[in-house]
């Protein structure tokens, strides 16, 4: 287990490295301890794949309570590895991204942040217990935080950090609030999986209050509709951060969060109900959102709050299994798209309004494809990648749910993929749109850039065979056309979409009423009018009515005033002021005897 | 009498070298320099002899180590100080918070050093003879005379406007001691002595066990302190200097807690049972305000206070929450919190001396890399942030407050999310850079003042990783309680 260490080393040794003004390979410390962490949870990852291996280490005790000892360790099994390995492949690729892509003084604070963050992320979904769950938890927020204001110098960015920040502790005081429904049950401080499911019984009302305390603990962390965090604030995240920390870091803890406390919902039909219709919500939500702006992060920002909000979908109505697996497929892509808008911004010298983009398919041909074969994988296209995982997501949603749920999600992906195609015409397909000059002038792209997104696409083409095990048995002969028919349907949203947005053309396809629709969606002027302003205003008005004047002011003047009272009828006469102190000691002792006797 | 010498070596110490530090002489460096060595070796011994009051303390139950403090039987006076469980704890605090303290003002104080040493080891003196104390006179004077030179310590090595400042804190002392007094005499009334053990065998009709809470209840409303009573604390911690805020949070405003522990609450038993949801919510009041008014301080100091502030309506919480986890996650809590805050001040200081304000700074972690550090590590302890050593404490009694009423765990977490908005409203800028004033270049933090950040970072991970020895340190203090019902 000490390489899980590796990559919290490499953060000490940068941090100390950057207080003692060393110089040191910045990048090949962060490499070599993300890649030696990678290597070993996937060496894991496969033996438990293949020889159903285990893995617990128990680091130190913490603390005995009512006789039951918790301790720091890793306990990981099937759901961890994957987890963990998908995790440290993100960041991975993410650094060697970051390489290329941020100015020299900026590494050296990524990748300390990146490590830290990706040991703070191990250490939740290893833990055991709630103590180490939610330092992990936290402490996978600040450093979330932390990579947000890698560019500090800009005034939206630190706007953005903080209510990043807020958002997500204040979310927490749900999660918490869960918890403790969940330890009351159980009675130790163990968390799940390690909790058995059977030693805690709900009633419909407590398993529903628990599962929308879950929820909303979780709906910052994935991005779902009401969740007081706009999707702005996270595309204000540069982009190796944003294909890091909202795809595997924070989302992958959200999913995992979300993934163990299912089990004690699962057999709840109104519960798993309520999931699919937040789901759903969310993902309809996510697809406005991507079609209405223009800005190339929060156009994949709607789009990834779209997949999650397709993921708890399949969790409400195909199991956690499912929905783990869903998680991985469409993040995997996702997270490799989010690295390859990030080389054409960077081949744009920063320019992220993809209304000002275009006729690049032909400058950038290899980003282009790769571009497009990411895309496909995310939207599910026939033969390329996913396409199999879809197809089992619909199989299981036909079969656990019906086919009205199964045909819901199909519109829902079909969406998505219009989006997908909106995109992909706006930055490659459409007319050139920027000044000669600046497409003339293109930034070169180098290997550094593309190297990871390869690697990405590569992995999501591969995913096929990784999710080879099918959740379901094999369907009648019917059932399998109907699957196969709603896979079509969801991923011709892109072909459809392609040809809509040629014939467009220039025009803007969604006015400043697309744009309302959004802000409205996203709740945040409501959370600011409802929530944030009165609570200032009465915290205010508490710190300059309440008290303050009269205990700090008034007060202390009344006393002084008796003092002053006190000294005008002694005269200041010393011979008075001894007299009373005698009088008091007197009456005192006096008292005293009194009491005694 | 088994250990006779170690308790009352460790009282005396304190006094003796205070003692001895009027009698250097020399010039103003040369005097310096002596007070602070003869300080440090002090409190260095008193912290020794604490550790190893430690070591041999085992787990009792009892008091383990005791002698006679003042026997004069002419007067019928006879008073014993004794250490056990929770004694030992607040001797462990107190003893370390002192050394630290001295450690830190080596390069804070600049004038009348050999005056700012002796109030200190004075104020250590009182502190540790009042939670020795096993006489509720004793215990009483001990107290009460602590705040005189916490009062001087303030009034003469405050930081803006220690006119008012030492006032205001005298003001509420005296308030607080006023019910503190009656307390102690309605107790030494009912009883017939002022011996604890006396006093807690003694037989109380409800109405005495009422009045006797009420009065320590008022007595802690100033002197902890609880909301609206709060307002001397905020001034003293952003004016005194850094051993003085030390002392005054990390200990003077805990000792009340002491008080409900070792004798209130044993005394008062099932009477107060009634009125333990209505002491939860106004202890939940003074966190949520505490929280609430952070949120629109600008002031960073201001912004450490009211979290002081929140993290005592917290320790309120835990005590009268009531049950065995409450009470020690409550205690687990204070110390935590006192470590935390001694960190804080000792970065505020450090930061004060470099750059001469606090408020309205930018940019520090780029000007000052190893001060940005320790001020924002600080702060997260202060803050409770997850894996902190103050967050187990909480965790602990959120669960208590949580088995009582769902809605006071709710509140109080609320409480401490307000808090973690309240700080890092300000962070981006005060760390980072940002619209206002950034420090010019300057030495970051020297060797001494590292070496103090060192120390209590390895007491930070102590705490936070292994509170296991602690605990049942704790626990040995706190079962008792429970066991007699």
């Amino acid at each position: 287990m000490f390489f899980l260490f590796l990559p919290v080393i490499a953060a000490c040794v940068l941090f100390f490295a950057a207080c003692l003004k060393r110089q040191i390979p910045v990048f090949a410390v962060g490499f070599v301890c993300l890649a030696g962490a990678f290597a070993r949870v996937g060496a894991m990852s496969l033996k438990n794949v293949f020889q159903g291996k285990i893995y617990t280490c128990k680091i130190m005790p913490f603390l005995t309570l009512n006789a039951v000892e918790y301790e720091w360790g890793f306990s990981f099994t099937r759901t961890e590895l994957v987890l963990a390995s998908f995790i440290l492949f993100v960041a991975l690729l993410s650094l060697v991204f970051a390489k290329s892509y941020l100015q020299p003084e900026k590494t050296n604070r990524y990748t300390m942040f990146l490590c830290a963050l990706a040991f703070c992320v191990l250490t939740c979904i290893g833990s055991d217990n709630f103590f180490q769950f939610f330092a992990g938890w936290e402490l996978s927020v600040l450093f979330a935080y932390l990579l947000l204001l890698l560019f500090f110098e800009r005034q939206s960015v630190r706007r953005a950090g903080n209510r990043f920040f807020v958002c997500h502790v204040l979310s927490d005081i749900p999660l918490f609030c869960a918890f403790y429904i969940l330890m009351s049950k159980t009675g130790s401080f163990f968390v799940p999986p390690f909790v058995p499911v059977d030693s805690v019984s709900f009633t419909p009302d407590q398993a529903m209050a628990f599962a929308v305390l879950a929820l909303v603990g979780l709906s910052v962390k994935l991005m779902l509709f009401a969740s007081p965090l706009p999707l702005t604030e996270t595309a204000e995240m540069c982009v190796p951060v944003l294909s890091f920390v909202a795809t595997a870091a924070l989302g992958g803890l959200g999913i995992y969060a979300l993934y163990n406390a299912y089990a004690f919902f699962a057999g709840f039909r109104a519960v798993r109900i309520m999931l699919c219709a937040v789901g759903a919500l969310t993902a309809a939500a996510g697809i406005v959102a991507a079609l209405c702006r223009d800005d190339f992060k929060n156009v994949l920002t709607g789009m990834l709050s779209s997949q999650f909000g397709l993921v708890l979908t399949v969790f409400g109505l195909a199991g956690r299994d499912a929905g783990f697996c869903a998680y991985i497929a469409l993040m995997l892509p996702m997270s490799g798209l989010i690295l390859a808008a990030g080389t054409v911004i960077y081949a744009l010298r920063a320019q992220e309004n993809i209304t000002r983009m275009g006729g690049l398919g032909a400058r950038l041909p290899a980003l282009f494809w790769i571009t497009g074969l990411l895309s496909l994988c995310c939207v599910g296209f026939p033969a390329v990648g996913t396409f199999g995982v879809w197809q089992d997501l619909y199989a299981a949603l036909y079969v656990k749910g019906n086919f009205g749920f199964a045909l819901s999600f199909a519109v829902l992906s079909f969406g998505l993929a219009w989006a997908f195609a909106r995109m992909l015409y706006d930055v490659f397909f459409a007319p050139r749109r920027m000044m000669l000059s600046a497409v003339d002038e293109l930034r070169p792209v180098g290997a550094g850039l593309l190297i990871p997104v390869a690697i990405v696409l590569t992995a999501a083409l591969c995913q096929e065979k990784i999710f080879e095990q099918s959740v379901l048995d094999d369907l009648s002969r019917s059932k399998a056309l109907a699957v196969l028919a709603l896979s079509l349907v969801g991923c011709s949203g892109l072909c459809f979409g392609l040809l809509y947005f040629k014939r467009r053309k220039n025009e803007q396809p969604f006015g400043t009423a697309g744009k309302r629709l959004v802000n409205l969606l996203s709740l945040a002027p409501v959370y600011e009018a409802v929530i944030v302003r009165p609570c200032l205003s009465f915290a205010r008005a508490l710190w300059f009515s309440v008290g303050t004047e009269v205990w700090l002011e008034k007060f202390p003047r009344a006393v002084q005033r008796l003092a002053q009272a006190v000294q005008k009828r002694q005269n200041g006469r010393l011979s008075s002021f001894f007299t009373a102190v005698l009088a008091g000691l007197f009456l005192l002792t006096a008292a005293l005897i009194g009491m005694k006797g | 009498m088994p250990h006779f010498s170690l308790i009352f070596i460790m009282l005396a110490m304190p006094l003796l070298g205070a003692l001895f530090l009027l009698f250097i002489r020399g010039d103003e460096e040369r005097t310096a320099g002596n007070a602070y060595a003869v300080s440090m070796l002090i409190s260095g011994c008193v912290f020794l002899t604490a550790l190893t009051a430690w070591a041999f303390f085992g787990a009792h139950k009892t008091d383990v180590f005791s002698a006679v403090f003042v026997n004069m039987p002419a007067f019928k006076v006879s008073m014993r100080v004794g250490m056990d469980a929770l004694t030992l704890f607040f001797v462990l605090l107190i003893s370390f918070l002192t050394l630290l303290s001295v450690f830190i003002s080596r390069k804070n104080v600049k004038t009348k050093v050999r005056e700012y040493m002796f109030l200190t080891l004075i104020a250590e003196s009182f502190l540790l003879t009042a939670v020795c104390a096993r006489d509720l006179f004793l215990f009483y004077a001990a107290f009460e005379a602590a705040v005189i030179p916490l009062f001087l310590l303030i009034a003469l090595w405050g930081v803006e406007r220690r006119a008012v400042t030492p006032y205001r804190f005298g003001l509420f002392a005296i308030v607080g001691s006023v019910f503190l007094l009656s307390g102690v005499f309605v107790l030494y009334h009912q009883a017939g002595s002022s011996d604890f053990n006396v006093v807690e065998a003694a037989a109380f009709t409800p109405f005495y066990r009422k009045l006797v809470f009420g009065l320590f209840l008022g007595a802690m409303a100033f002197k902890a302190p609880l909301f609206p009573f709060h307002f001397w604390l905020t001034d003293s911690l952003a004016e005194a200097p850094a051993a003085a805020g030390v002392l005054i949070s990390g200990v003077y405003s805990k000792l009340i807690f002491y008080a409900f522990v070792r004798f209130v609450i044993p005394i008062s038993g099932a009477e107060i049972e009634p009125a333990l949801p209505y002491l939860c919510c106004w202890a939940l009041a003074t966190a949520l305000y505490g929280a609430l008014i952070a949120g629109v301080q600008e002031d960073i100091r201001f912004i450490a206070g009211f979290a002081h502030l929140t993290q005592t309506g917290l320790l309120a919480l835990g005590l009268f929450c009531l049950t065995p986890e409450s009470v020690r996650g409550m205690l687990f809590l204070s110390a935590a919190q006192a470590v935390s805050m001694a960190a804080f001040l000792l970065a505020c200081g450090a930061l004060w001396q470099r750059v001469g304000y606090v408020q309205n700074i930018v940019g520090v972690l780029s000007v000052f890399p190893y001060l940005g550090a320790v001020f924002f590590l600080s702060s997260l302890a202060l803050l409770a942030f997850p894996p902190m050593p103050a967050f187990t404490g909480q965790f602990l009694i959120f669960q208590a407050a949580f088995a009582q009423n769902k809605a006071f765990a709710a509140l109080g977490l609320t409480a401490v999310m307000l808090l973690y908005v309240a700080f890092f409203k300000h962070f981006s800028r005060f760390l980072f850079g940002g619209a206002g004033e950034s420090p010019a270049s300057g030495d970051d933090l020297g060797a001494r003042e590292r070496a103090a950040a060192v120390l209590l970072g390895a007491v930070f991970l102590y705490l936070a990783l292994t509170p296991s020895q602690v605990f049942r340190l704790i626990a040995a203090a706190v079962d008792p309680l429970f066991e007699q019902g």
